[in-house]
């Protein structure tokens, strides 16, 4: 019971992961921390859906093109909607994002409608024997899709020239430019990026939670939460963060309380900004002066 | 003794406020009513974004606590609406306090989500207290009762609103005037320099945070008795969106500011009723917009005019005045030797 | 008794030692140099003093109180204040409030009396006020008292910064190199002021410099930290010939000699 209650809670949690990747990429090259990646998840994943069932599009085909579509939105919301607010202080892009997600969250309940919709999954539907646990193969895949995008960036971060100048860039930007990065283009990279992976992540999730517009509004929640938990820039901890933040929520809800286990999440984010806000896996920062 | 133009200024927009109620049925005074009330949480936010630089996305939560006590303080424990309303503010000032200790350790987006994450639980904790807050029914809100009158009408209740956000509005404008409100704006321009300038950072935002959920309370307070009914649906996140929202694009910077913010919030509804769906979208894009094009809000709308005015009164009243003459800088002097830094700015 | 003594002090950053073992003492009335290459650990030192940075090991006294445990609004209430090295002027505000909130923490009084307005809030406005504007006419910043800080010349912005500091009335200033981005006109005028805040007022200064002339000539004691190290201590003749001090340097002297 614990075993399978434990791996329903990992399931959750790479779900998590996945968005709080994206929301930590964001952070560690630009900075800004974008409200609306969830929704912006959601809104991608609703187009992806319009060309499945529109379009009737296999679903391989529009598999291949949910990237590019992410890529594609991530680019014309940072143009148009953060790049602006460069210089103006940072409260600013803050409540531009909290615009970005009324905007992502309401227009898709406004041109798809409210009523959620079953999305198809890549994955075949009979659950899997892992270690004694039920786990479903989409699950599996999600925790298989986390941890290699987990990977595949912390490697671009650590030891690509791009990734490090787009470190670079958010730690400093008069710096970074005087080096010859071109910071416009960081910002730009890092949002199309982040939506990308956002889109494939609705991609998988949709089939487990159904597809609405109030989909991915607790997910980023609990991916705030994981990754305020790991630190928020840190790609592992992250992704840790999220994992744990599952199992505790899976745990919650069958020993205490389902009703609260949205709560539950909430209070763990306001116990780690308390008492220890640089997350459980990074040491504390000191601003210079 | 000179007329000051900005009391006369002042003078014909109370007058406005006074009388334009006679030139609308019902349901204006409703709408009027509702933008003193969106109003009072501008105010709030004047305080803790506007001066404090601290952002909140759960204000709803306040409104909520604000409205439950007062409501309930009255039906349950019989208290006279007003003190109801002073204790629901009272109330709501602690838990803006509580929430301050985060903002202490934290600040930018965690704040935000931490103030998100309170906003959240103070919902869940009220829909599952049904025993207090009346579950699906909800709670039903006697109309006000005033010195033995009650009043019925939303015509009267407006100009007990309008003394109210008169009142409040003048607080918030002493407290951007003094010391303390004056710290806690050198606190966001730049922490650092304000704490080795003695300037204790905790004192101040928990002020600051118990001020405007001060405000914002007696909003929710005064709300409940308007509506006449409460139900926890009504303090929901896009509510606490709305509020930031109103507040930002309306300009955090003035009482002109709270009121454009209020207006907006309160008529927006209703300009925009066939597009019922896409409120919240056009919300959205407002903010997105206003965050670029015009950051000070709509009010900034309103500072090339006053600052004409205040040049145009300095020479009428000073003829001939070195300083005051064409030509110099126009700079805000007064023979008052209190005279202010640009952003505790009392508008219009 | 001194007025500031510091006492083995350390920090160390995520494994890089940042100050170990600084020891050293500031009397009244006394303009100390502290001088070393850069990332030597001077600005660190004056961050630990002012509050900023929480020392590893080590005591900061200060009139018979601990520093290193108190937080930066209270050490600047006891009467240290600061410049910083990147200007941390408050943008938005005029010259005459970066004063005024300079001198603000004196004035504070309850909260009420200042959100209703009485009579006892608008004096002390009024006091405050005046205040101000004698140390604007000291720091002979009177005609600029209305331009908004941001927008003056970088020059008059140190200067705002410093009269600022002064507002405090404090014992003891810390200076984090003032004379940055000046020419030597206008370091000759502020290391007559620094001069004269001692002479006139008392105050005793810590002051990290990097202008070989502005030291030596002013101040009557130097210290010399290389790699977060103490590597010389004593008056300007003594350190200019320590061989430490020569090795920390090679290259330097000769550019300001």
């Amino acid at each position: 019971m614990l075993g399978q209650l434990i791996a329903s809670g990992l399931a959750l949690g790479s779900i998590y992961a996945l968005l709080a990747l994206s929301l930590v990429l964001i952070n560690k090259s630009t900075d800004v921390v974008n409200f609306a990646q969830g929704e912006m998840a959601m809104f991608g994943t609703f187009i992806c859906f319009a060309l499945l069932t529109k379009a009737g599009m296999p679903l391989i085909a529009v598999l291949v093109l949910a990237a590019p579509i992410g890529a594609l939105l991530g680019l014309a919301t940072e143009r148009i909607a953060i790049r602006p607010l460069q210089g103006a202080p940072q409260v600013n892009a803050l409540i531009a994002t909290i615009g970005l997600w009324m905007i992502f969250h309401h227009s898709a309940g406004w041109i798809w409608g409210y009523d959620p919709v079953r999305f198809p999954s890549l994955f075949p539907s009979d659950p899997l024997n892992v270690l004694g646990a039920r786990v479903a193969q989409n699950s599996l895949g999600i925790i298989g899709v986390s941890v290699l995008v987990m990977i595949l960036l912390y490697l671009f971060f650590a030891y690509t020239r791009t990734g490090i100048a787009m470190r670079a860039a958010s730690m400093n930007r008069r710096a970074a430019q005087l080096m010859g990065v071109e910071v416009q283009k960081v910002g730009l990279l890092a949002w199309a990026l982040a939506t990308a992976i956002s889109v494939v992540s609705g991609f998988l999730i949709a089939p487990l939670t159904f597809l609405d517009f109030e989909m991915m509004f607790a997910v980023l929640l609990k991916a705030f939460a994981g990754a305020i938990l790991g630190g928020f820039n840190s790609l592992p901890g992250a992704v840790a963060g999220c994992l744990l933040v599952g199992v505790l929520e899976s745990l919650f809800a069958a020993y205490v309380s389902t009703a609260f286990k949205d709560t539950f999440a909430f209070c763990i984010i306001i116990a780690v900004l308390m008492l220890r806000p640089q997350g459980l896996f990074t040491r504390r920062l000191e601003a210079k002066v | 003794m000179s007329l000051n133009l900005r009391t006369l200024c002042g003078a014909v927009v109370l007058l406005f406020l006074a009388a334009i109620p006679f030139g609308l049925g019902n349901y204006g005074h409703y709408l009027l009513a509702t933008i003193m009330i969106y109003a009072l949480v501008a105010l709030s936010f004047n305080v803790l974004l506007g001066i404090g630089g601290q952002i909140s996305i759960g204000h709803a939560a306040f409104w909520a606590i604000g409205a439950y006590a007062c409501a309930l303080s009255v039906i349950k424990l019989g208290l006279p609406f007003l003190l109801g309303v002073a204790f629901a503010g009272i109330m709501t000032a602690l838990f803006g306090a509580l929430v301050a200790l985060p903002a202490l350790r934290v600040q930018g987006h965690y704040l935000a989500i931490a103030t998100l994450g309170f906003a959240l639980i103070v919902q869940q904790v009220l829909f599952e207290w049904e025993t207090l807050t009346g579950g699906r029914q909800g709670l039903f809100v006697p109309r006000p009762w005033l010195f033995g009158v009650e009043l019925a009408s939303d015509f009267s209740y407006y100009y007990l609103l309008l003394g109210i956000f008169l009142l409040i509005a003048w607080i918030t404008g002493n407290f951007a005037r003094s010391f303390t409100g004056r710290s806690l704006a050198a606190l966001r321009m730049s922490t650092v320099a304000a704490e080795c300038c003695g300037i204790a950072r905790p004192r101040h935002i928990i002020i600051a945070f118990a001020m405007s959920a001060f405000c914002t309370g007696i909003s929710g307070a005064l709300y409940g008795h308007l509506l006449g009914h409460l139900s926890t649906e009504t303090f929901s996140l896009a509510v606490s969106l709305s509020f930031l929202s109103m507040a930002v694009i309306g300009g955090l910077h003035s009482r002109a500011g709270a009121l454009l913010g209020g207006a907006y919030l309160a008529l927006a509804p209703e300009v925009l009723r066939e597009f019922k769906d896409a409120q919240m979208v056009i919300y959205g894009v407002t903010l997105v917009l206003c965050v670029q094009f015009l950051p000070r809000g709509l009010s900034s709308l309103l500072e090339p005019v006053q600052r004409a005015f205040n040049s145009l009164h300095r020479r009428w009243a000073y003829p001939g005045h070195p300083r005051f003459s064409p030509g110099t800088q126009d700079v805000d002097a007064r023979d008052n030797p209190r005279i202010k830094s640009r952003d505790a700015h009392d508008g219009a | 008794m001194a007025l500031l003594e510091i006492s083995r002090l350390s920090l160390a950053f995520s494994g890089l030692r940042a100050l170990s073992d600084i020891s050293f003492d500031i009397a009244e009335r006394e303009i100390v140099g502290l001088i070393g290459p850069n990332g030597a650990g001077k600005s660190t030192l004056i961050n630990c003093i002012s509050g900023l940075y929480r020392p590893d090991a080590g005591q900061i006294y200060f009139a018979a109180r601990d520093l290193s445990r108190c937080t930066p609004h209270a050490i600047a209430a006891m009467g240290v204040r600061r410049t910083f090295q990147n200007l941390q002027l408050f943008q938005e505000a005029t010259v005459r409030e970066n004063v005024t909130l300079g001198l603000a923490y004196r004035y504070q009084s309850n909260v009420w009396s200042e959100l209703f307005d009485v009579p006892s809030a608008r004096r002390k406005r009024t006091a405050a006020s005046d205040e101000a504007t004698r140390i604007l006419a000291d720091c002979g910043l009177s005609d600029v008292s209305e331009a908004i800080a941001a927008k003056l010349p970088y020059g008059t912005q140190k200067s705002v910064e410093l009269a600022r500091a002064l507002a405090g009335y404090p014992q003891l200033l810390l200076l984090d190199e003032p004379t940055a981005g000046m020419n030597p006109q206008e370091s000759r005028r502020v290391a007559e002021t620094v001069r004269g805040l001692r002479d006139r007022e008392g105050i005793s200064v810590l002051l990290i410099e990097h202008d070989m002339r502005v030291i030596m000539s002013l101040c009557d004691r130097i210290i010399v930290l290389d790699h977060g190290e103490k590597i010389a201590e004593g008056s300007p003749a003594e350190v200019k010939r320590a061989p430490a001090v020569m090795r920390a340097y090679l290259g330097d002297e000769r550019d300001h000699a």
